[in-house]
């Protein structure tokens, strides 16, 4: 019996799913071969600390916020079924992670060059999917902000709204996506506490990927995480909801907008 | 709980009941949290990725099919979840054992602890693929069949790599020096 034999009878005399004969087998194998009888009794170690293991309970904090969130979701908005469209979009999202590397490169290249000086982006809208990548510097570059976005963007199906919370659910910002072709930004935190800067794309751009339940991470200075959840409805309407908060008045934050053809 | 009373739950919860959801957050936060917790290591994380996945598994309860066990549905969206997360941040340090509730005497204690400290280094040094195994089977306690469909790979499969899985955790226990523990 070669060696590979022997370890799977070990392997499974631990996990229990040995048979009489097979065991039968190992016992006299270990007779003669100490070695054999370390290394299972080495094994057995491994296994009862895995054993072992238990589990630590969640903090309870986890339970409300779901529940809160699931209270700001509503049900109308749930997904009435898994529909073909659901399918559709299954394949598109599919599709599109496959580029998704690649047009990281392009996002990261576009928050720059946004950054810079506004550009216009509607040359790039029928060839692919076509992702907006905003920056907010600081609040005195708020206004230069909704000026790219109304100059870049010429979503001609998409309409939604993205709503800002902070922690005690206090609406501190909308981003609107309007059917008139239109984006605009307003700002309700006041804006002389507020810092949103751009960190890294990719990770934007991987999450925003439309699909039901989908979100963007974020992070802020303090290296805490924020995820922002949104849903794509039907008639291609984008309804983003942030629910986040504010960390020393300082938040970070990349957005992408992102819409690929179907 | 059995799979019935998951399912009555669900059909609560699509019909706008918010409580008969709440129910089964109750029931599967502990063991989609600790999934969290052993595959990144970090507190924190693990209860966002809780976080998300029951608000992910919220938006998409029509999607649900009964076909399999609720629990196996919402535990590879919670595994979805976390592999993202690890594969985006590839930050990984071992749990803080002390988290734990262990009832030994002060020496058992010290010992079990180094072990287990090991053990988890073991384990976040693992591939991912291997990691995921070892958690469902032995922090989860998911049968062949349930991980398989998790990680939508065969019965017979999951069973090969979990050899895989455990040769590869036991080598680097013993390389970490797991054996010279008694």
């Amino acid at each position: 019996m070669n060696n590979k034999s022997i370890e799977i009878l070990m392997f499974k005399t631990l996990s229990g799913d040995i048979s009489l004969d097979e065991q039968h087998v190992l016992d006299d194998l270990m007779k003669n071969n100490p070695e054999l009888v370390n290394k299972l009794e080495e094994a057995r170690k491994i296994e009862c600390l895995l054993s072992e293991s238990s589990s630590v309970d969640p903090p309870p904090e986890i339970e409300m916020n779901i529940m809160s969130a699931i209270s700001k979701i509503g049900h109308k908005k749930r997904s009435k079924s898994f529909s073909v469209m659901d399918r559709i979009r299954d394949i598109f999202r599919q599709r599109i992670f496959k580029y998704t590397y690649a047009f990281g490169f392009g996002a990261v290249a576009a928050i720059i060059l946004l950054t810079i000086a506004p550009i216009d982006l509607d040359s790039l809208h029928h060839k692919q999917p076509l992702v907006f990548s905003g920056t907010i510097l600081d609040s005195n570059n708020l206004e230069n902000f909704k000026t790219i976005i109304e100059k870049s963007i010429n979503y001609d199906s998409m309409s939604g709204k993205v709503s800002f919370y902070n922690r005690d659910s206090l609406l501190v910002g909308i981003l609107e996506l309007s059917a008139s072709q239109q984006i605009s930004c307003n700002v309700l935190y006041p804006s002389d506490q507020m810092v949103i800067s751009a960190i890294s794309s990719t990770m934007g751009l991987t999450n925003f990927l439309i699909s039901p339940g989908g979100k963007i991470s974020f992070m802020n200075f303090n290296r805490e995480n924020y995820i922002i959840q949104f849903r794509h409805g039907f008639d291609k309407s984008i309804d983003l909801k942030i629910d986040t908060g504010f960390e020393n008045n300082t938040l970070t934050l990349n957005l992408l907008v992102g819409k690929a053809r179907l | 709980m059995s799979d019935e009373a998951d399912r009555k739950l669900i059909e609560a919860s699509r019909a706008g009941n918010d409580r008969a959801f709440g129910d089964l957050v109750k029931k599967y936060q502990k063991p989609i949290f600790n999934l969290a917790l052993q595959m990144t290591g970090r507190y924190d994380e693990a209860c966002d990725i809780t976080q998300n996945t029951f608000i992910k598994a919220f938006s998409n309860l029509d999607s649900y099919k009964p076909d399999f066990r609720f629990f196996s549905w919402i535990y590879r969206m919670a595994l979805n979840e976390t592999i993202n997360w690890i594969k985006k941040s590839c930050r990984l340090e071992p749990l803080d054992r002390h988290l734990a509730d262990r009832t030994a005497s002060p020496e058992e204690k010290c010992i079990t602890e180094q072990m287990h400290n090991i053990l988890d280094r073991a384990i976040a040094r693992m591939k991912i693929e291997a990691r995921v195994l070892i958690v469902l089977r032995y922090f989860a306690d998911l049968s062949y069949r349930e991980i398989g469909y998790i990680m939508e790979i065969p019965e017979k499969t999951v069973k090969s790599r979990l050899y895989s899985a455990r040769q590869q955790l036991q080598s680097l226990c013993t390389a970490m020096g797991i054996a010279s523990y008694e």
